[in-house]
Order: C-alpha cells, then sequence, then structure tokens
C-alpha cells in the first residue's frame, strides 16, 4: 500500500502541477498588476492621495490555481485597497467609480474593461488572464485587530447600490490567506528546504511561489475533479472554490503526500460536521459572520450537488484507485477522473522516507498459538 | 460518522499508510505499518477484518505479503497476537482500533521481527494450552500448575465466594489468600462475557495429560458437561480469541 500511495501521489503530482499556472505566467500575471497598481497609484492623481495597493487574492495567492477547464486562461484575483479613504468619505458608488474611471483614463486599460462587475472591475488579456480587481477600503469597525483580522476591508456591490442598500459589504481575503498558510506552515518549511536542497541553493533564495504543500496540490486536484465532474451536467450548482479549499485546509493535518491528504480530507469530511442549528454552515475563518454555505440553506439544490460531488471524489480516491492491481490501471482512473487522456501518467518522482512510528512496550505481549 | 468510521480517522492520524474498504459485512482495514518498538523497526503488510458487530467482536488480522511464515503464531490465516485472555484484557482495556493496533498487532509484528534476525523465541508463549495456563499464572501471580487451574475454575464457575477456604491449601479464606489476584476480574464487568471456560477445558486436558490431574471427574462441573454439549450441537463454532 505504500508503494501505491506513494505512486498515486506521483502521479497526482504531475497532474496538479499541469494544473497550475506555470511560473512564466505567474510572473507576467505579476509584472501585470504591479502594473496597474503604479497606474492606479501614480502621483497627482486623485487616487494617489488615497495610497491604493493592489494584492492578489483567492487560489492566485494561496497557491491553488487551477487553469479553468474549458478556456486558456487563468483568473487572477485582486484587491485594490485605499487605505487612505474612510467610510464616511465615500460611497460604495463613489469608490467603484474613482477606481473604475482611473482604469479609464488609460487607453490600454480602457480597451481591456470588461463591463462592470457586480463587485470588481475586469481586465481581460485575451487567452492570458482574466484579472478581477476588487476596488476596496479599511474596515474601520474591527473588534478585534489580531492577525486574522487586522486586514479586513469594506467592498462595493453593485445590487446594494442600485438597491440604495449603504451597507457595505465585508471581507477579508488577507486574514484568509494568513489563516490558510498557517495551517500548512510546518510542511510548507519542509517542503521548501528539500527544494533548496534539490537545485543547490539556500532556503532563503527559494520564493514561495515555487513550493507547493500537499495541502495546496490536494486543493489543486479536488477542485479539478470537480470541474470535470460539472463540466457536462448540473453546472451552475457547483460548490465554490471557496468551500473546497477552506474545508481542505481544516481537514489537512499535516500529511506529507498529495494522496493522503486528499485521502484524509474525503474520508474524515461528513455533513454532520456542515450543520450548526439545524442550517449548514461554513464559515470564513477570517469573518465568521461570514457563511460560505449561506447560499445552501436558501437552495438545497446546491448541498446536494456538493455532496454528489464528495461521494463521486471518495469513490475515486479513496476506494477505485487503491484496488487497482498495477500502476498503469491507477494511473488510467486518475486521468480519467481529472479529464486528462487516460495515458497520460508520468509520475513524479517523490522524495518520501516513511516514518516508522514509535510505540513504547507497555503490555509485554507475547504471541501465542492454538496447538 | 459510525463507530469505526470515527475510529479509523484516529488510527490514520497515527498509521499514514492503512486505508479501508467495505466488504459484504465487514470493514478491511489494510495497509503498511511502519513501526519502531522496542527499537526494532520493521514494516509490514497487513489486513485488519472489522466485522459489523465490533467492537463485541475483536478483529481478526493478517498479512498480505507472506513475509511471516503461516506456522507462526497463526490460526489459519489470522495473526494469534497474544492468548485469548491476554487479547481480551488488552482490547477491552480501550476498545478502539489504535488501541488494538498500537498494543496488540504491533508487537505481535514486532515480535516476529525480533525473532527473525535473532532466532530467539523465548519471548513467545509456548503454543495451546501450556501458554495459556502460563499467562494465567503470571495474571495470578502463581507457580503451581494445578493452582492456577483452580483460580480459573472459579472464574469459569463464575462462584467466587470470599469466605471458602483458598484452593493452595492455606486454610485461609480466599478473600485473604489467592483471592486477591482474581477478585478484580471477578469484580470487572467487562470479562462478563469473556470465554473462560475454552480455557479452562484446555488447560483440564492438558493437566489431564501431564499426569496433574489424576480424576477428571473432580472437574467437570455441571457448566462444563453443558458447555461441551453446546459445542457437540454446533461444532463449526470456532475457538477464536
Amino acid at each position: 500500500m505504500y508503494e501505491k500511495a506513494i505512486y498515486i501521489s506521483g502521479v497526482l503530482n504531475s497532474l496538479a502541477e499541469d494544473l497550475d499556472i506555470p511560473e512564466s505566467k505567474y510572473l507576467e500575471a505579476k509584472k501585470r498588476y504591479e502594473a496597474v497598481g503604479d497606474w492606479l497609484g501614480k502621483e497627482g492623481t486623485v487616487l494617489s492621495r488615497y495610497i491604493p495597493e493592489i494584492y492578489p487574492q483567492g487560489s492566485f495567492c494561496l497557491g491553488t490555481v487551477v487553469k479553468p477547464i474549458d478556456r486558456d486562461v487563468y483568473d487572477i484575483d485582486l484587491v485594490c485597497f485605499l487605505s487612505e479613504l474612510q467610510k464616511e468619505n465615500t460611497t460604495q458608488a463613489g469608490l467603484k467609480q474613482m477606481v473604475g474611471d482611473r482604469l479609464k483614463e488609460n487607453d490600454r486599460y480602457k480597451k481591456l474593461l470588461d463591463k462592470e462587475g457586480r463587485r470588481c472591475w475586469t481586465l481581460e488579456y485575451a487567452n492570458e488572464f482574466h484579472m478581477d480587481i476588487l476596488p476596496s477600503i479599511a474596515d474601520d469597525e474591527l473588534l478585534t485587530r489580531d492577525v486574522l483580522h487586522k486586514d479586513a476591508i469594506l467592498i462595493t456591490d453593485k445590487k446594494k447600490i442600485e438597491n440604495g442598500d449603504a451597507n457595505w459589504p465585508k471581507s477579508n481575503p488577507k486574514g484568509y490567506a494568513t489563516w490558510f498558510l498557517a495551517k500548512q506552515a510546518d510542511i510548507f518549511q519542509t517542503f521548501k528546504k528539500e527544494l533548496a536542497e534539490s537545485i543547490e541553493k539556500n532556503v532563503e533564495d527559494v520564493p514561495d511561489y515555487k513550493v507547493r504543500t500537499p495541502l495546496q496540490r490536494a486543493i489543486q486536484i479536488l477542485k479539478r475533479h470537480r470541474d470535470v465532474f460539472f463540466l457536462n451536467n448540473n453546472k451552475e450548482n457547483k460548490p465554490i472554490s471557496i468551500i473546497i479549499t477552506t474545508l481542505s485546509a481544516n481537514l489537512y493535518s499535516g500529511q506529507d503526500n498529495v494522496f493522503n491528504a486528499i485521502y484524509d480530507i474525503l474520508n474524515n469530511l461528513n455533513k454532520e460536521m456542515l450543520i450548526r442549528e439545524e442550517r449548514y454552515y461554513i464559515p470564513n475563518p477570517a469573518n465568521l459572520d461570514e457563511n460560505f454555505a449561506d447560499k445552501w440553506n436558501e437552495n438545497p439544490v446546491l448541498s446536494k450537488a456538493f455532496f454528489n460531488w464528495v461521494n463521486n471524489a471518495k469513490n475515486v480516491f479513496c476506494d477505485n484507485v487503491l484496488q487497482k492491481k498495477n500502476e498503469m490501471e491507477m494511473g488510467k482512473v486518475l486521468n480519467e477522473s481529472l479529464g486528462f487522456p487516460i495515458d497520460k501518467k508520468v509520475p513524479q518522482e517523490i522524495k518520501s522516507t516513511p516514518v516508522y512510528i514509535k510505540t513504547n512496550n507497555r503490555q509485554n505481549t507475547q504471541p501465542w498459538q492454538d496447538k | 460518522m459510525n463507530l469505526v468510521e470515527r475510529q479509523f480517522v484516529d488510527l490514520r492520524k497515527k498509521y499514514q499508510y492503512l486505508y479501508k474498504r467495505n466488504d459484504q459485512s465487514s470493514t478491511i482495514i489494510t495497509g503498511t505499518i511502519f513501526f519502531d518498538y522496542n527499537n526494532i523497526k520493521d514494516e509490514y503488510e497487513i489486513e485488519i477484518n472489522v466485522t459489523t458487530n465490533y467492537p463485541k467482536t475483536i478483529p481478526l488480522v493478517c498479512e498480505t505479503k507472506g513475509k511471516i511464515p503461516k506456522d507462526w503464531h497463526h490460526n489459519g490465516k489470522y495473526f494469534c497476537l497474544e492468548t485469548p485472555f491476554r487479547v481480551w484484557v488488552i482490547f477491552r482495556k480501550q476498545e478502539t482500533l489504535l488501541n488494538f493496533v498500537d498494543n496488540l498487532i504491533v508487537p505481535y509484528l514486532a515480535s516476529y521481527s525480533y525473532f527473525k534476525n535473532t532466532g530467539d523465541s523465548s519471548k513467545e508463549h509456548p503454543h495451546g494450552a501450556r501458554g495459556v495456563l502460563d499467562d494465567y499464572k503470571k495474571c495470578f501471580n502463581v507457580k503451581d500448575d494445578l493452582l492456577a487451574f483452580k483460580l480459573l475454575r472459579i472464574l469459569t464457575e463464575g462462584d467466587y465466594r470470599g469466605h471458602v477456604s483458598c484452593p493452595c491449601g492455606s486454610g485461609e479464606n480466599l478473600r485473604k489468600c489467592h483471592g486477591k489476584c482474581i477478585h478484580t476480574i471477578v469484580l470487572d464487568d467487562r470479562f462478563k462475557d469473556f470465554d473462560f471456560m475454552q480455557d479452562y477445558l484446555r488447560i483440564g486436558i492438558l493437566l489431564k495429560d501431564d499426569n496433574i490431574i489424576f480424576d477428571p471427574s473432580e472437574y467437570t462441573t455441571k457448566k462444563v458437561l453443558n458447555y461441551l454439549e453446546r459445542i457437540k450441537k454446533n461444532p463449526r463454532q470456532k475457538w477464536g480469541y
């Protein structure tokens, strides 16, 4: 079983790498959004007074990017944070417009701008990136300013604006990322060190984005499996990434290979743990008032779709693949269920040293035999 | 999540290469165990059969890669982890899969590794009734075969009475003499369902063969006869743990 698990992990790692954003694209995206940041914050402009800052959020920031299954573009989610603008001095509409106007002052961005989104401005870099820019200001009503909450923000919502609702929606992408990275902090350092050794560099010289932990890989694989599962049916009800990411990180407990991580995440996931007071409750760890499963409570189809998908994933990863007798068959199951050609199975070499689990002799037992 | 599923979650926290699948009537936990037990480091591929009436029925364990020969402490294809009594004692102390693996399976596997490396089998029980008897002697803290058998008879009959005289012949009350060793077992509810009778019978036969007991009828109570009658009617009933 150990060999199987290691082999499966190798295949999964190699598939996840295919789904991930390649380094060149990652650096390109970074360059692009930093340029946007420079433009927004250019001295002498209206916006520059509020010291705008651009930072990534979501999968790009968490290292869990999965290339869309039906398009050849990467989704990059960005926050445009105006640190020096207070709620009292603006409105949701005002903030949204201010950022939009400044983008439109640039001929290039004007051309790239998609029609106004509910919360974001979107720059469409054809065949490359789909960049969502989320205008935001600081949440000044924070009760706690600990590391998880100090970066909470207020964002805009077009629907609220149209309905004349002045309540600002809240979000906290930095806090979420802090929470997520803490969940994998130890294994991250281990993997970073191993990577540094393998490319003969100092740990400090290895950028974080090059490291992928079993948790990050597991999330990529699960998201991809979801994309394949909902590709041609029930697409509108497919579970949102933040739910998969949050549950995975919560259920991850330091497994050192991706297969074991996925196995435990799926195996330990159960309906009861997602229910509180007879409602589905998957809180945002950085803002407990936010329930990622809110929509499930309005629309039971969503929770049903989620558990259908979990059961299918369980069948594949916790059962089916382990029953296969040889590497070819295991590769086939994995490739097929993740939407790859069935013979694509070049597993990555996995450096794994099993831990011999220390147990102390307390019972002083002796084997026996009947006759 | 049912009991086995919950216990399996805990088991996997420690043993990362054990996986489970469902068979018709049982859950099969299978995988690789890496252990470092009293400085013996080794690995085995095992399969644990957890039946639906677990934890009432204690799981059976076997190996899947044939590292351990079948004539080394096996009962058919399954491991003889310990004497039935000792398996019961250890498992009933904490009825979890983790306890079962930690304190029964791993020590068993380590014993084989030790034997394979050293050729020393002194750390194993003698086979059959002798091993069982030795274990009771250790448990009752007595040296004499017949005395251990007589104490076991009290457990088998379930008729512990503190004021009768002790079977060791000291003239003291049982309560003040060897009764101390068995009274905790009498009081412990966990032994209520343990089949002392099969051990009593196999040791009785051994002692008769060894000419320690000359007159078996002395020890053949009504309960023994009933038991034998039941076995006769249901010969396929296996003597498990």
